[in-house]
């Protein structure tokens, strides 16, 4: 965890975050990665957090609604942005 | 005898796939399951012309990659049953993610057509659309859909057989370039592919390389099993180039692969593809910029602007802050008359109504300040501000968007530094984004601004306007050599990107500026209630006990005994006397004397407040401090009111006023303090000009101190500012001291 | 085909991008706007002080310092520079 900036998963944003996507947790595997950089969650990416719940996370991505899983919304890594 | 041809049906979830689906087969279709998994297999028949079409729907994807079943059963279909054509089914409205699809389609070269989809929502949106130019850059025909109404199905169907037609399904890879650090990787691992048909099992090269490097397990496997030893040697390619990225880039080959995709597809869009209406808009927002960031007349126009904000902001600003500061008065006058005498009531009128009532006299302003700044951003004038200055920021080691969080902390005098702070958000390097988060408390907020307006009317007292213009002007350059300084040693390092758009002109909504201004205005609030008021009462209790002691107290209370003693014969001698010589009513006179009687005892009163206050906690505290302060030429007062900026800087002028023995005194309202101070010797043009340097520049305030924890997520920088601030305050304000005096 | 660093056009030059050597944020954000190869471009002003400079890509307008521009190489649109 870098000490100068707070990364915390996706699925810890409380509603309406804006957020950017700073990396993956390491435990994000290959293929995992691979999906998520496909779904347009790439490092650098700006991000909003609908709602995050224990069934899944609901995300606002370069102009589209998604839904992803906790368990993947877990394994991305981001800080706050606003604006 | 009519042709048959295989076409395949592919698209997000969502964009109105299977109703593609439905309206070219009608009822002619078929359920079954891809062997072994549970993922359905949907089939039908259609008709188009003299074809018959073999429509197979694929699973709904975002994308081909290995990780879930459907994309697998999606992209075998494509490559292993080699379908004549496939059609793309994609969301009008969400074009962009939907694109994603469409490009991995095209790389892998199946021939292609689009069904632009979902075209009604997309013109409810005021999207429009031009289908020609997408299919140019795609290099696919498009063909407009609302499948909901069948608009379109017959043509898509048509489009797709003629494609089946001519391609035969033969694959015309689209080829993107992945930027120097993987394009070179790609055709290393493509040139292994390439000598080794064992492996490819035929599978274009190049694809599977770029499979490769996304890391897809499914490919790697099948490598491995097909031919060890070139999997091996790809293996090594792709670790040394993930490497390599991982190091000098800090991010992941599929993350440079997707973003240059989405980069390939936001080039498409942005080449006259979509339109919000917004030609005719750009076209004169340029000209108007012309004018507005002319090399002369767009700074002079930019100063002209913010000077004019400032003047209003003080003159439109006052009626409705007059109305606070009566407002608090009249409670704490309700309250102090609704309370019993003693502690209770002195806690609540001086310590609670005071404290916060002081802060929040402050909302008005704090509107109409932010209200102007979401009017700016939303015209699109704040951008050009951050593009004439981003050169001049660049020089103090700034970027030309930290002029917004400069401006919300009180750049044009007045504003609050908790919004400001949050503000530097916008700045993307973390270098950058510290340096205006510490340098921002030095503007002028809105709660130094009564301070300032004390001291400027005291000392100069003649020209207060072109005062308090300079002592902005001088924060500002403070801020900005401060942050050269913290850029050049502590946080130095290159700077953000300035790849910025200028949005074109446009008239901002009342809404829309109020939800911005209402944001930012909560803050404030926010702070006043929840930081000002345990501090109020913590600062009260510091001023209040201990109490006097009981020796002098009874001193004060017997000189208030025989001033009213004397008062009582001499106000009845004077009626009698007065009666006679005069037809002035006795009761006039008695009122007279009344009068003179309450001023006497207030004398007594307020310098038994001072003596009270100097035996408090915080009045010891700041005779303490003397040793130090008056180096700066400040006494136990005004160390004590300074003292009490640290939770809010408009307190101290109110502190300063009871320490002063004015009783409670109204920031609005310190005319009496300013005549007190200006008779007071102690009070020189050198410890005025300190006092205005050391109050800029000193700690922030708490609930500025709490935000900047916040932002930069350390308590390190938070503490950073305190100290740092109150050193190089202190330093200036000696410095000015002991210059001029 | 001559090309030219982007910071060399006048303003009010057309021109056609021919390459981007930059990478990491810069090379994201650039490429974010929609800049490249083969984009078309016109250069409609620059700040007061020279930096950075304004262009216009079809119907939107972006602004670029001039040492990120140096990362682009264009090709001039038009036969002589002002």
């Amino acid at each position: 965890m870098c000490s100068l900036c707070s990364h915390r998963p996706l699925s810890d944003f409380p509603s309406g975050s804006r957020v950017r996507i700073e990396r993956f947790c390491d435990c994000a595997g290959g293929n995992c990665r691979c999906r998520l950089c496909a779904l347009g969650l790439t490092p650098g990416t700006l991000v909003t957090v609908d709602s995050a719940g224990p069934g899944g996370c609901r995300l606002k991505v370069r102009g589209a609604d998604l839904v992803i899983g906790r368990g993947m919304a877990e394994k991305v890594l981001a800080v706050p942005f606003a604006q | 005898m009519s042709e048959r041809l295989t076409i395949a049906l592919a698209g997000n979830p969502n964009s109105g796939k299977t109703t593609v689906f439905n309206a070219l087969t009608g009822a002619r279709q078929h359920v079954g399951n891809y062997p072994g998994i549970t993922v359905e297999r949907k089939e039908g028949t259609a008709r188009s012309g003299d074809a018959d079409l073999h429509v197979v729907d694929l699973p709904g994807t975002y994308s081909l990659t290995a990780y879930s079943q459907e994309e697998l059963v999606a992209r075998h279909v494509l490559i292993e049953e080699k379908p004549d054509a496939a059609i793309n089914v994609v969301n009008a409205g969400v074009l962009e993610r939907n694109l994603y699809l469409t490009v991995q389609l095209l790389e892998i070269g199946v021939p292609l057509v689009v069904s632009l989809n979902m075209m009604d929502e997309a013109k409810r949106q005021g999207l429009s659309i031009n289908a020609k130019r997408l299919a140019e850059l795609l290099g696919a025909p498009v063909v407009e859909t609302v499948a909901r109404t069948g608009r379109g199905v017959p043509e898509l169907a048509a489009a797709a057989a003629q494609l089946g037609r001519e391609r035969k399904g033969e694959l015309q890879p689209l080829l993107i370039s992945y930027g120097p650090d993987l394009d070179q990787a790609i055709a290393d691992m493509a040139a292994v592919l390439d000598a080794s048909p064992a492996a490819t099992a035929g599978y274009a090269p190049r694809w599977l390389a770029i499979k490769h490097l996304e890391g897809d397990a499914e490919i790697i496997d099948a490598l491995r099993s097909r031919d060890a030893e070139t999997a091996a040697r790809l293996e090594a390619l792709s670790a040394k180039v993930a490497d390599h990225c991982h190091k000098t880039l800090g991010t992941y080959p599929e993350a440079i692969i997707a973003d240059y995709r989405y980069g390939f597809i936001a080039s498409i869009l942005k080449q006259d593809v979509v339109q919000l209406n917004r030609i005719d808009r750009v076209a004169l927002s340029d000209r108007i910029d012309t004018v507005l960031t002319h090399a002369l007349l767009g700074p002079l126009i930019m100063l002209g602007v913010l000077y004019g904000i400032y003047q209003f902001t003080f003159i439109v600003g006052d009626i409705p802050m007059t109305w606070m500061g009566d407002f608090f008065e009249w409670l704490g006058g309700v309250a102090g008359d609704a309370l019993p005498d003693g502690d209770l009531k002195s806690l609540i009128v001086s310590g609670v109504i005071d404290g916060v009532g002081g802060v929040l006299g402050f909302v008005p302003l704090i509107v109409i300040i932010f209200l102007i700044i979401a009017f700016l951003e939303d015209s699109g004038y704040m951008a050009r501000i951050a593009y004439m200055l981003d050169r001049l920021f660049r020089m103090f080691g700034l970027h030309g968007c930290s002029v917004m969080p400069f401006i919300v902390s009180g750049g044009i005098a007045g504003g609050c530094a908790v919004p400001g702070v949050m503000a530097a958000r916008t700045l993307r390097s973390r270098r950058e984004r510290l340096a205006t988060i510490l340098t921002a408390p030095f503007m002028t907020c809105g709660a130094k601004l009564p301070v300032f307006l004390m001291l400027t009317a005291i000392f100069f007292p003649d020209n207060e306007a072109q005062a308090m213009f300079i002592v902005t002007l001088t924060a500002w350059a403070v801020a900005l050599l401060v942050a050269k300084g913290l850029r050049s040693t502590i946080i130095s390092g290159p700077s953000t990107p300035f790849v910025m758009e200028l949005p074109p002109y446009r008239l901002p909504t009342l809404r829309g500026m109020c939800i911005h201004a209402w944001e930012r205005t909560w803050q404030f609030i926010k702070r006043a209630t929840t930081v000002v008021l345990p501090i109020s009462i913590l600062l009260w209790a510091a001023m209040t006990y201990p109490g006097l002691p009981e020796e002098e107290a009874a001193l004060y209370e017997t000189r208030r005994e025989e001033i009213r003693a004397a008062f009582q014969p001499a106000a009845e001698a004077v009626a009698e006397a007065e009666e006679q010589a005069a037809a002035r009513p006795v009761a006039e006179l008695e009122d007279e004397a009344a009068e003179a009687l309450d001023e006497a005892l207030a004398v007594v009163d307020a310098e038994e407040a001072m003596a009270a206050l100097k035996n408090s906690a915080a009045g010891r505290f700041g005779v303490a401090l003397e040793g130090v302060s008056s180096l700066a030429g400040y006494e136990w007062r005004t160390n004590i009111a300074l003292a009490a900026g640290f939770a809010a800087k408009e307190v101290f002028v109110a502190t300063l006023g009871t320490a002063y023995s004015l009783g409670e005194t109204d920031p609005e309202e310190s005319a009496p303090l300013i005549e007190r101070l200006k008779s007071d010797p102690d009070w020189t043009m050198a410890k005025g000009v300190s006092l205005i340097l050391f109050m800029m520049l000193y700690a922030p305030c708490f609930m500025t101190v709490f935000t900047i924890r916040q932002e930069s997520g350390s308590w390190g920088w938070a503490v950073f500012s305190m100290v740092f601030n109150t050193g190089l305050a202190f330093a200036l304000a000696v410095a000015a001291f002991q210059i001029l005096r | 085909m001559n090309t030219i660093g982007l910071r060399r056009l006048a303003v009010g030059q057309r021109a056609v991008i021919a390459r981007i050597q930059a990478s990491g944020e810069l090379g994201r954000r650039i490429r974010d706007m929609g800049l490249t190869q083969g984009s078309e471009i016109e250069v409609v002003g620059r700040a007061p002080l020279q930096d950075p400079v304004a262009l216009r890509v079809k119907n939107f307008t972006l602004t670029l310092r001039n040492n990120e521009a140096d990362h682009i190489q264009v090709t001039p649109l038009d036969p002589a520079a002002s």
